[in-house]
């Protein structure tokens, strides 16, 4: 006899839950979203120079190198990570154009695979969050429409749109510092 | 209501027949059906149904109105023969064991884990629905999807005319300007 109003109870607590996360705001924000085309971005100045600096420099060096030298996706991925995996001499500004460009390339060749796409954004979309300052350099610009590119294959028009438009507005800076 | 045989009482069997009865009145065809082979049977014939024990389970079709006697099971009472020790021991166990589960099922301790059950079930039910209704829908619709390729083309395009390496080639150049940093630093010689 309890049984069916336990039932009803729960199935109550489940529609109040499930309005619950119905009504989330976050959610909401998203179901609604527009492009975000934030985009805040630092120039790279450079440190005092370190052999540990240039070893840094010189491994990710290898690392295209090792990529570049197989046709094999697999290969080609595991070198990327490591690549990514390296720890970052401490002062070594250079290293963030370094590291997206790592990312970048290793969110190609993820994509390059149809279930690969999702992993991609993953790694890419936080390292490019609008929140995060991204250096003036062609590296952000690559990434930014690399990161459009896996979300136009991902069917997301607005972070693709927001995506491409802050890679735009990164080259624009970019020329006017070289036209500087 | 106490039942008497032949002048004798035998408190024993009136327990028995009135949990029979109370287990007849809580529907237990199972029970029934074994328990009309004995001759308790006649006995919960016999027995009313208190009436508490009816509005709180509701009547069937063995229950009968409080106070009352069903006057067939009345008239049979003198003939039902003394129950057998063999009697009395199905009986009692068939009674323990339907009476321990059924109170269970409505009033024992099983209840509680029973309710936390469907709790549990609801919660994670709404839990699970939870990130499905609350996943934003990135379909892309095809006027959108149109628009983002068109800019992603003038991105590509604009990134082409931008100068400079990269990848390997980009790292190489770095690698060489640092060195050439670090050489004309002249605190650190280069490896």
């Amino acid at each position: 006899m309890r049984s069916p109003r336990n039932f009803v109870l729960g199935t109550v607590m489940a529609a109040m839950l499930a309005s619950l996360g119905a009504c989330d705001p976050e959610g909401d924000r998203e179901l609604g979203a527009s492009p975000d085309a934030r985009i805040s971005i630092h120039a790279v100045q450079p440190g005092a120079p370190t052999r540990e600096g240039l070893a840094y420099i010189e491994a990710v060096a290898r690392v295209h190198a090792e990529a570049d030298g197989t046709t094999d996706v697999d290969a080609q991925g595991a070198a990327l990570r490591r690549g990514l995996a390296l720890p970052v001499p401490a002062g070594l500004a250079e290293a963030e154009v370094l590291r997206l460009e790592l990312a970048t390339r290793l969110g190609e060749t993820l994509a390059s695979r149809p279930e690969g796409v999702a992993v991609a954004l993953d790694l890419l979309e936080p390292m490019l969050d609008p929140e995060r300052s991204l250096p003036l350099d062609r590296a952000s610009a690559r990434a930014l429409v690399t990161l459009g590119d896996l979300a136009v294959e991902a069917g997301d028009d607005a972070l693709a749109v927001g995506s491409y438009s802050r890679a735009i507005r990164v080259m624009s800076s970019l020329r006017k510092e070289l036209e500087r | 209501m106490t039942t008497e045989h032949t002048g004798t009482p035998r408190p024993s069997d009136a327990e028995l027949a009135r949990i029979a009865a109370e287990l007849r009145a809580l529907g237990e065809p199972e029970f029934d059906a074994e328990l009309e082979a004995t001759p308790v049977a006649s006995l919960v014939r016999e027995l009313a149904v208190p009436t508490a024990f009816a509005l709180a389970f509701g009547p069937t079709d063995s229950a009968l109105p409080a106070g009352a006697a069903d006057p067939a099971g009345a008239g049979g009472l003198l003939d039902v023969a003394p129950l057998t020790e063999l009697d009395r021991a199905r009986v009692w166990r068939k009674i323990v064991a339907r009476r321990s589960g059924g109170a269970a099922q409505h009033h024992g301790p099983r209840a509680p884990s029973w309710r936390a059950t469907w709790v549990a079930v609801a919660t994670a039910a709404g839990l699970a629905l939870v990130p499905v209704l609350s996943t934003p829908d990135r379909a892309a619709t095809p006027a959108g999807r149109a628009a983002a390729e068109a800019l992603g083309s003038q991105a590509r395009a604009a990134l082409e005319g931008v100068p400079g390496e990269q990848d390997g080639g980009r790292a190489a150049e770095l690698a060489a300007q640092y060195s050439a940093r670090l050489s004309s630093s002249g605190s650190e010689a280069p490896r």
